[in-house]
């Protein structure tokens, strides 16, 4: 069952100027029910202006988009009721306690209070129910958002950056929630720049730039598709970079571990190596290794490496 | 949600949200407080004609205004502060419509009209109560025309509130929609409209006497509903050597209000439903 469709789905923000500015371009992408789908792009690239879209929150300016084939109003409407989500930054009223955020929450979706209690479980905010959302850390509010999410037992939860902000330990707490979630067999539509998590967690991904999709598929097909030559080299490791990025054809070039990271194909590592030899470097170490989703997307976007938020 | 349910479950959403709001309860316990500071010297020095039936001119007069501005005041803090906070936005993602959250929140236009129009009746009738001589006491403690005069400060309520409202929905800052509201009440709708229209359109300033604001002065006022009020009224006048001014027929003032109303709030629904959030 196809629980997300957008056929051609555009947003262009009015301007007293000028046209305007197009946050998001035609976009068509499917979602089908049970996956774990990351909707990955640089930022401004439309992805909360699409999932806005979706939640009815923003007007879109072209296009269409069916919620668990539901198209009219009515029918978007009752399609909402079956969703959990949060956008952005988790937005609740600050002099409210946790519980009874989730208290208006559960009465918007119409769902049992009965609720509250479980999903408060499930985040670990059990014993800070009474705690003032105002008083509450970054990673407190990111779990109350995902609590919030889950109120009503919904089929489609979409998060919009879940562990922003978040150390390493809420990040990994954040992805646990969503690995259970997944398990108890929710579609997630998920929007993170936090590729690795992505990679751990999403079966399917696009990847939007600049509004448009430049990439869909299965996170499987998009690592896989692509092999990187890792290369070690004793001396400096600049000068080793250089080389390889003399070779021909090579692309984007990274270090990581010691080692140069490049994209190449299985056929052209004995090149690669004959290629540094020729140059009077001996690899110590050279393989093929599947391409991370980070690679994949720093190639697909062409987004210059260590930019902006991603990680 | 739909019909009567989803009207209920908005209702108490939004009495839920607002009575657990310390700033809810600072408004109205310092209207509270203002109202009782009010009346207290002439309850504590038994003053002539602070008694029931007499209290009622007071109730229903000058002092009305002050409530119809606390309350609109209120409203406007229970608005706007939903787009500053994002939740107007997390109530539609949540599941919400955007229909559905406007009617909602537009509940709390008569929601706090009559808390607040509560307290400002409550406080000097009980007063009055304690200090009314039933025995002595002549006609009807609470005539009907208490009622009618209480639909007339309902209803003046209900327009000035639905421009508050409406500034709050378009402007989405409580700061600056109370900012634009006080200067529409005061510079504008009292002074720089008046003077416009005297100087260019000097045949049409009976129209400024139904411009929101103004047009709930009329309401405002006890002896527009109360024959007898008025002749008190225009007794007290004319013994001090004035001539009364001729009572109100506060007919077309209703209507007007309630035109107002329903203009301001069908714009801020337009207005809601076309913007994003």
């Amino acid at each position: 069952m196809t629980i997300i469709e957008t056929e051609g789905l555009s947003k262009r923000y009015a301007a007293l100027r000028g046209d305007g500015t197009l946050a998001v371009d035609a976009l068509s992408v499917r979602v089908e029910a049970g996956q774990v789908y990351g909707f990955l792009g640089p930022n401004g690239s439309g992805k909360t202006t699409t999932i806005g879209m979706l939640l009815g929150i923003i007007n879109p300016t072209g296009g269409s988009f069916r919620l668990f084939g539901g198209e009219t109003p009515a029918e978007l409407h009752a399609a909402r009721q079956r969703i959990g989500a949060t956008l952005e930054y988790p937005n609740f009223y600050p002099y409210l306690s946790c519980r009874d955020n989730l208290r208006v929450v559960a009465r918007v979706k119409g769902s049992d209070e009965a609720d509250i209690a479980e999903v408060l479980d499930i985040v670990g905010l059990t014993s800070r129910q009474k705690t003032k959302f105002k008083a509450c850390s970054l990673g407190m509010k990111q779990r109350l958002a995902l609590a919030a999410t889950m109120i009503g037992d919904p089929e489609l939860i979409i998060l919009d950056e879940p562990a922003n902000g978040l150390d390493p330990a809420g990040q990994r707490e954040i992805r646990d929630i969503i690995r259970e979630l997944a398990r108890r067999g929710k579609t997630i539509f998920l929007s993170s720049h936090m590729l690795h998590e992505v990679e751990r967690t999403c079966t399917h991904v696009a990847i939007i730039e600049t509004g448009r999709l430049v990439r869909e598929g299965s996170v499987e097909d998009l690592t896989s598709a692509r092999t990187v030559a890792a290369v070690g080299a004793d001396g400096d490791i600049e000068t080793l970079r250089d080389a390889v990025s003399e070779f021909e054809g090579v692309g984007h070039t990274r270090v990581e571990d010691g080692r140069v990271l490049v994209q190449i194909g299985a056929a052209g590592l004995s090149e690669l190596n004959r290629f540094l030899a020729g140059r009077g470097i001996y690899a110590s170490h050279l393989s093929l290794e599947r391409q991370s989703l980070e690679d994949a997307f720093m190639e697909i976007t062409g987004t210059p490496e260590g930019f902006g938020e991603i990680q | 949600m739909k019909g009567a349910r989803a009207f209920g479950v908005l209702l108490r959403n939004e009495w839920f949200k607002a009575r657990k709001r310390l700033a809810f309860w600072i408004a109205l316990g310092f209207y509270a407080f203002f109202t009782l500071m009010n009346h207290a010297q002439p309850f504590l020095e038994r003053s002539e004609g602070f008694r029931l039936p007499d209290i009622w001119t007071d109730v229903f007069g000058d002092e009305s205004t002050m409530v119809v501005i606390f309350a609109a005041l209120t409203l406007v803090l229970l608005s706007a502060t939903e787009f500053g906070w994002r939740t107007a936005r997390q109530n539609v993602i949540d599941g919400l419509s955007k229909s559905q959250w406007f009617w909602g929140k537009s509940l709390l236009l008569p929601v706090v009209g009559l808390v607040f129009i509560g307290v400002h009746v409550l406080i000097p009738t009980v007063l009055a109560l304690i200090r009314t001589d039933f025995g002595a006491a002549e006609g009807s403690l609470v005539p009907l025309s208490v009622f009618q005069a209480a639909g007339g400060l309902g209803l003046a309520f209900l327009s000035v509130a639905a421009l508050a409202f409406l500034l709050s929905l378009v402007i989405r800052r409580t700061g600056a929609a109370l900012a634009v509201w006080f200067l529409w009440i005061g510079p504008i709708e009292s002074g720089m409209l008046p003077a416009l229209v005297r100087r260019f359109l000097p045949d049409y300033t009976g129209w400024l006497d139904y411009l929101p604001f103004s047009n709930t002065f009329p309401l405002l006022e006890f002896r527009n509903y109360d024959a007898a009020a008025y002749e008190r009224y225009a007794a007290a006048v004319e013994g001090a050597g004035r001539t009364p001014p001729p009572a109100v027929d506060p007919a077309w003032h209703l209507i007007t209000a309630a035109a107002w109303t329903t203009l301001l709030v069908g714009i801020a629904y337009i207005s809601f439903r076309r913007r994003d959030l």
